[in-house]
C-alpha cells in the first residue's frame, strides 16, 4: 500500500512565446517550474490550484502528451521521459485519463462501442466477439445499458457521456488513472453520481487516481493527500485531514477559506487575496506568492523558498516555516569555512 | 414585505418548435422587494436564466413569454413598448453575465463601454461621463482606474473583465440587478472577492439582486431568500436559512445532501438517481416525481400546486397537501 506508483521529480515545462512566424522567442511561460510529488499505490492523490498553475499541465507531462523540458517521472520503475516511443506506448495502457469535457472529448462520428474498442484495438488486447463482450462488460461496469454500444454520443446527456469516458479509461485495467476535473461540467445532481462510480471502481480495480479539480470540497471528498499550486510550483502536499484542519501555507489558507461555506449560521472569517494571479511569463521572483500573501517579509521577495517537509508527510514551501535542513546546512559550511 | 420592486406572476416562457411549443419556463411566481438579494438555484435546463430574460424583455427567438404578468414599480413589463423597455433596460434593470469576456466588446476600451452605457440613458456630456466611469471603476475595487480606464478587455483577467461588467450595470444607478451566474468563470479566490463586492455594492447602492446560480454554497453566504428550480418550475422558495437547514422539498433535500462537504467525511455521496426528464418529455404530473425518492400514486398525474408553510415559506409538493389545508 505504502509503496509509490509514480514519482515526479523535478519536472519543468516552459513554453516559448513567440511574437510572429518569424521573429525568435520573446520569453517563455513557466507553466510548471520544477514540481516533485509522490503517488502512492491504490490512493488519490488531489491537486488543487487556480486556473493556470500548471495541473493540467502537469498530468499531461506524465503522460508525455507533452514533452517535459526538465525532470523525471517513475512511474512502476521506469523513467518515463526515457522511455523510447514504441515502449511509451505499450506503458500508456497502463496509465489512463479522464477528460473534463464528456461533451468534446468523444468523437461524435463514432458510435459507443468504436469509442470505448479504440483503446483494445491499439494495444490488440481483445478480438472479435470477445472485444464486443468486453465492452458490454464495461458498459454495464459504469452504469449504462450494454445495448448502447451502437449508439452515437450525441443521444447521452453529460453524466452518460461521463461514464463512456470512464469506460474507455478503464478498458485496458491501468494501474493509474488521470481525472482532470471530471465533474466540473456536471450538475450538481450527476456530480455525485460520478464521483460515487469513481470511487466504487476504484475499489474494485484497485486503481490510483490523480484528481485534478478547482473544487475544493470534492477534491476533499475523493483524496488521501493533496497538493497545492500555485504559479507552476508546488507549495504544499499534506494529507487530506492535515490540510483542511492546519493548512500552513497562507495560499492554502486562502483558498480554503474562499470556499464558499454552505452552512449560514457559521459565519467565517474570510482571509481574502487581494488581487489577481500575476502571469506566468514573468512571475514574481523569490516566493511567487509574495505579491498577494499577507504575511509576506522581505526576503520572501527574493529568496525562493524550498518544498521542506515540516512535519511527517506535511511539505510546505514558505519562509514562514523555516527551512531546518537548510539551517544545519549553513550551520555546516560555517563551521567548514 | 411592504415594498415589493419586483413581482413575477404565473411567468410561462415557451420555444416554438417541430414538436409543438416546450415550456422552458412554466408558472414561475415569486416577489423580489427592495434591497433584498435573492438567489435563484437551479441545475442546467431547470429555466433560471431563461427567466431572468424574459424578465428583462430579451428571450431569444424562437423563445416568447406566452403568458404572465411582471410587475416592476407597478408597471407590467411585458405589456411595454419595445421603445419604453429601452428606457428601462440598462437603467433600472441592468444585468451582468456568466462570462464576461465575452460580453464585453473586445475592441471598445473599457472605459468607453461605460461612458456608452452612462450616455445612452443620462443626458451627460463625454467628459462628465469619463469622470462617472472612473469613480466606478474605482468602485468596483479595481487598484489602478485610469489605467483601466484606457485598456481593452483582453488586457484584463477574468475577475478583472468581470468587475469592469458590474461598473457597466451600475452606471445608472439601477433598482434591480440580475447577476446571471457571476462567478461560475471565476477561480474560488476571485469569485469570494466578486460575492463581497455585489454584497457591499447592493447596501451602497440600495438596490436589489437576483444572483442566479448553480453552486447553492455561493448564494448560502450572501442571499436573503432563495427560489430552487427544477425543470422550469420552482420547487422551494424562502428565506435561505431555513432552506438550507431544514429543505422540504424532496429535490431541494437530495440536491443538498448529494453536495460534499467540507466538515463530513462519508465514503459516498448521496445521489439523486436519473436525470432531469427532456424538455418534449414533461411528465403530466410533477417534474421531480420520476427520480423523486418519496413519490406517491397522485404525483405522477397531478401537478402540485404551490403551497405555504409558514410565513413566506413556500413549497411545491404533494408531501404538504394537508399542511396547506391546515393553513389555511
Amino acid at each position: 500500500m505504502n509503496e509509490s506508483l509514480l514519482q515526479v521529480r523535478g519536472l519543468k515545462k516552459y513554453f516559448p512565446l513567440r511574437a510572429g512566424m518569424f521573429s525568435g522567442q520573446r520569453g517563455q511561460v513557466k507553466a510548471v517550474d520544477g514540481v516533485g510529488f509522490d503517488v502512492l499505490r491504490g490512493e488519490t492523490f488531489g491537486l488543487v490550484g487556480e486556473s493556470g498553475c500548471g495541473k493540467s499541465t502537469v498530468s499531461r507531462l506524465i503522460l508525455r502528451l507533452c514533452n517535459a523540458d526538465e525532470g523525471e517521472v517513475i512511474f512502476e520503475g521506469d523513467n518515463l521521459l526515457k522511455l523510447p516511443r514504441a515502449a511509451m506506448r505499450r506503458r500508456r495502457a497502463r496509465m489512463q485519463m479522464i477528460f473534463q469535457d464528456p461533451f468534446e472529448s468523444l468523437n461524435p462520428r463514432m458510435t459507443i462501442g468504436e469509442i470505448i474498442a479504440a483503446p483494445l484495438e491499439i494495444h490488440k488486447t481483445f478480438k472479435g466477439s470477445e472485444k464486443e463482450k468486453r465492452i458490454r462488460e464495461l458498459l454495464e461496469l459504469v452504469g449504462l445499458a450494454p445495448d448502447y454500444i451502437r449508439r452515437y454520443p450525441h443521444e447521452f446527456s453529460g453524466g452518460q457521456r461521463q461514464r463512456i469516458g470512464i469506460a474507455r479509461a478503464i478498458a485496458l485495467n491501468p494501474s493509474l488513472v488521470i481525472c482532470d476535473e471530471p465533474v466540473s461540467a456536471l450538475d450538481v445532481s450527476i456530480q455525485a453520481q460520478i464521483l460515487n462510480l469513481l470511487s466504487d471502481i476504484q475499489e474494485a480495480f484497485s486503481l490510483t487516481y490523480i484528481l485534478i479539480s478547482h473544487d475544493l470540497s470534492v477534491v476533499k471528498h475523493m483524496s488521501d493527500r493533496i497538493g497545492v499550486m500555485y504559479l507552476g510550483k508546488m507549495v504544499e502536499i499534506a494529507g487530506k485531514d492535515d490540510l483542511y484542519t492546519d493548512a500552513m501555507h497562507p495560499y492554502t489558507q486562502a483558498l480554503l477559506s474562499a470556499i464558499p461555506e454552505f452552512d449560514t449560521n457559521k459565519k467565517k472569517q474570510r482571509v481574502m487575496l487581494k488581487g489577481d494571479l500575476p502571469s506566468p511569463i514573468d512571475p514574481p521572483e523569490g516566493c511567487r506568492f509574495c505579491t498577494r500573501c499577507l504575511q509576506a517579509m522581505p526576503e520572501c521577495a527574493t529568496l525562493e523558498p524550498r518544498l521542506v517537509e515540516y512535519k511527517k508527510g506535511h511539505f510546505v514551501a514558505c519562509h514562514l516555516y523555516p527551512d531546518k535542513a537548510a539551517g544545519v546546512r549553513d550551520a555546516f559550511m560555517r563551521v567548514k569555512s | 414585505m411592504s415594498n415589493c420592486l419586483l413581482e413575477v406572476k404565473d411567468l410561462v416562457t415557451a420555444f416554438t418548435t417541430s414538436k409543438g411549443p416546450l415550456r422552458a419556463v412554466d408558472g414561475v411566481s415569486f416577489q423580489v422587494n427592495s434591497g433584498e438579494l435573492i438567489g435563484v438555484v437551479g441545475e442546467s435546463g431547470s429555466g433560471k436564466s431563461l427567466t431572468s430574460l424574459s424578465i428583462m424583455g430579451l428571450v431569444p427567438y424562437p423563445g416568447k413569454v406566452v403568458s404572465g404578468e411582471i410587475f416592476f414599480e407597478g408597471q407590467d413589463l411585458l405589456k411595454l413598448e419595445e421603445a419604453e423597455m429601452v428606457k428601462i433596460r440598462g437603467k433600472n434593470i441592468a444585468m451582468i453575465f456568466q462570462d464576461s469576456r465575452v460580453s464585453l466588446d473586445p475592441v471598445c476600451r473599457c472605459g468607453e463601454q461605460i461612458v456608452e452605457a452612462i450616455r445612452t440613458h443620462e443626458k451627460a456630456t463625454r467628459e462628465e461621463a469619463r469622470e462617472r466611469a472612473l469613480e466606478l471603476i474605482g468602485l468596483v475595487g479595481i487598484p489602478n482606474p485610469a489605467r483601466c480606464v484606457n485598456a481593452y478587455p483582453h488586457e484584463l483577467s477574468g475577475g478583472m473583465c468581470q468587475r469592469i461588467m458590474i461598473a457597466i450595470a451600475l452606471s445608472c444607478r439601477p433598482k434591480l440587478l440580475i447577476a446571471d451566474e457571476p462567478t461560475t468563470a471565476l477561480d474560488v479566490t476571485v469569485q469570494a472577492q466578486i460575492l463581497e463586492l455585489l454584497d457591499k455594492l447592493r447596501h451602497d447602492f440600495d438596490m436589489s439582486v437576483i444572483l442566479i446560480t448553480h453552486n447553492l454554497g455561493v448564494v448560502a453566504g450572501v442571499a436573503d431568500r432563495i427560489a430552487v428550480m427544477y425543470a422550469g418550475q420552482i420547487m422551494e422558495l424562502g428565506d435561505i436559512g431555513e432552506i438550507l437547514n431544514h429543505p422540504m422539498h424532496p429535490y431541494t433535500q437530495g440536491l443538498i445532501k448529494s453536495i460534499p462537504k467540507l466538515e463530513v467525511s462519508s465514503k459516498r455521496l448521496y445521489s439523486i438517481s436519473g436525470t432531469v426528464p427532456a424538455l418534449d418529455k414533461m411528465p403530466s404530473g410533477c417534474r421531480f416525481e420520476q427520480r423523486c425518492p418519496e413519490a406517491m400514486a397522485l404525483c405522477a398525474t397531478v401537478l402540485p400546486e404551490m403551497c405555504v408553510l409558514s410565513d413566506g415559506q413556500y413549497v411545491c409538493c404533494h408531501k404538504y397537501d394537508t399542511w396547506r389545508s391546515a393553513y389555511e
